[in-house]
């Protein structure tokens, strides 16, 4: 399933003619391509001509959260966070910066819808498995059977933040539990907790390894970070991925982190309407 | 309260087709009267066809995002644009997404005044890391420090709140009757993180 399919995005299209949509990040002071998915979902949203206007804002880049509703005309505005998961920002910094009160915030005749992130969405799961399966296509090498195959799920990990650990376990727990079965195994591995991804050579037997950081932008994490913990040898940065790698006798592909993939502009899309159903139709029974 | 887009529509309409600058940018007159074409204020006599078209909104932003050194410019106000290019001539709508777009918060700062927020006001709903300059107040030596260094010295917004702030009148006079004024009515997040940064500093001494 793709997550544009799963609802009439032309409906979609008339009933949100109007509206204003805010794609929130994270952003970097440092690191240029950090906000480039975003505004690169954001454009992909403006091209379809889904809401009258399309904006981005960040914590740590110009538009800061604070400042964003300043410049949107809309009446009724959606913001959808573009985070992996739910935690610190999604529920603490972007309310508070916002002065959101809750899902539904009316103020000064407007009308705040504040919508899920976009790692939440169960369309995320879909995504995944294509950005699984195109990397391997993309190497060159036939459909991988099943049973020989294990897919890795990597994110942070982290003391601070439960469920940006949980949102990975759960979806190793969803696409291990898929009849058919997509792979032998699908197991989550982070950065800096157990089940650590330097240890993916016993967290997974099968010849053929699959691997999609479960981040929501390129940078040091999944072009440095990771490649070395999985044993690659090649710059990331410099020559692009390599795939697939022959290490320890087995191969290994690794893909972009999942939050470039085009396809979140459509999860975005996805979760207002998401709001919609759920949020909205709460508001109004 | 008109909208923005009503704000600038009678700003452009007053210019009466005379390039209108913003910054180091130029809105220049174009086939209709609402149309700008946007350059760099240094570009303005340059002739269309020395200079590179953006030819969308996302080329647009790429140039205002690195200076002429490929340096990454994470104060999308500070001085520094790369100069060279122009877009197409833009519809208002087109024209306030890209203005967003090279300077975030610039329209609404001017068009839909805010009132401004001392320094300590900001400084209290900061948590997690950015707790620690609630520590300094609105005259504190790590406060004037990181103004001196950011917002004197690599931001083109004129500061209505902190040490040295002008009114938003004072701000208007100084701005040319050619000019959109670029008020700043709150500190921005960088700035909020280089106070925390000079309050480490100090600790560390």
């Amino acid at each position: 399933m793709t997550p544009g399919s799963c609802f009439d995005l032309h409906a979609f299209r008339a009933r949100h003619r109007h509206d204003a949509l805010v794609v929130a990040g994270h952003g970097s002071t440092v690191n240029a391509d950090s906000s480039t998915p975003a505004y690169r979902h954001a454009d992909r949203i403006r091209e379809q001509g889904l809401f009258a206007e399309v904006h981005e804002c960040f914590w740590k880049e110009e538009p800061n959260f604070r400042f964003i509703l300043d410049q949107v005309e809309a009446e009724r505005i959606y913001i959808v966070p573009d985070f992996i998961s739910s935690g610190y920002f999604t529920e603490e910094v972007i309310p508070r910066e916002l002065n959101l009160t809750g899902p539904l915030t009316r103020r000064d005749g407007k009308t705040l819808c504040y919508c899920q992130p976009v790692g939440l969405h169960p369309a995320i799961t879909g995504v995944l498995l294509e950005r699984a399966a195109e990397v391997v296509h993309a190497s060159g090498v036939p459909p991988l059977p099943p049973e020989e195959t294990a897919l890795l799920i990597v994110g942070h990990g982290t003391g601070l933040n439960e469920n940006s650990t949980k949102i990975v376990r759960e979806q190793a727990a969803r696409i291990g539990a898929m009849e058919p079965r997509r792979y032998a195994a699908a197991v989550a591995a982070f950065m800096e907790q157990e089940p650590f991804v330097k240890d993916w050579r016993t967290l997974v037997s099968q010849p053929n390894v699959v691997t999609v950081p479960f981040f929501i932008s390129d940078g040091l994490h999944s072009y440095e970070d990771i490649p070395v913990l999985l044993g690659m040898t090649e710059d990331v940065r410099r020559d692009g991925i390599l795939n697939p790698h022959a290490i320890g006798g087995r191969r290994l592909w690794y893909a972009p982190a999942l939050g470039t993939d085009p396809r979140l502009a459509d999860v975005i899309v996805a979760q207002v309407a998401h709001f919609d159903t759920h949020a909205l139709a709460l508001a109004h029974p | 309260m008109p909208s923005l887009s009503r704000i600038l529509e009678a700003r452009l309409a007053a210019a009466s087709g005379r390039p209108l600058f913003l910054g180091e940018l130029v809105l220049l007159p174009a086939r209709s009267e609402l149309e700008r074409e946007l350059r760099h204020r240094a570009d303005t006599g340059t002739a269309p066809e020395s200079l590179v078209l953006l030819p969308d909104l996302p080329a647009i932003r790429e140039i205002a995002k690195n200076d002429a050194a490929w340096a990454y410019r994470p104060l999308r106000v500070a001085p520094g644009l790369q100069r060279g290019w122009r877009t197409e001539a833009l519809s208002l709508p087109a024209l306030i997404e890209a203005l967003h777009s090279l300077y975030p918060s610039a329209l609404p700062f001017w068009a839909v005044p805010r009132p401004p927020v001392p320094f300590s006001e900001t400084a209290k709903r900061q948590s997690g890391m950015y707790r620690l300059v609630q520590t300094c107040g609105d005259e504190g030596a790590p406060l004037r420090a990181a103004v001196e260094k950011t917002c004197a010295a690599r931001c083109l917004r004129q500061r209505l709140w902190g040490p040295g702030a002008r009114t938003r009148e004072e701000i208007e006079r100084a701005t040319p009757d050619d000019a959109i004024p670029l008020p700043c009515p709150e500190a921005c997040n960088y700035l909020i993180a280089q106070v925390r940064e000079e309050i480490d500093a100090a600790r560390k001494q």
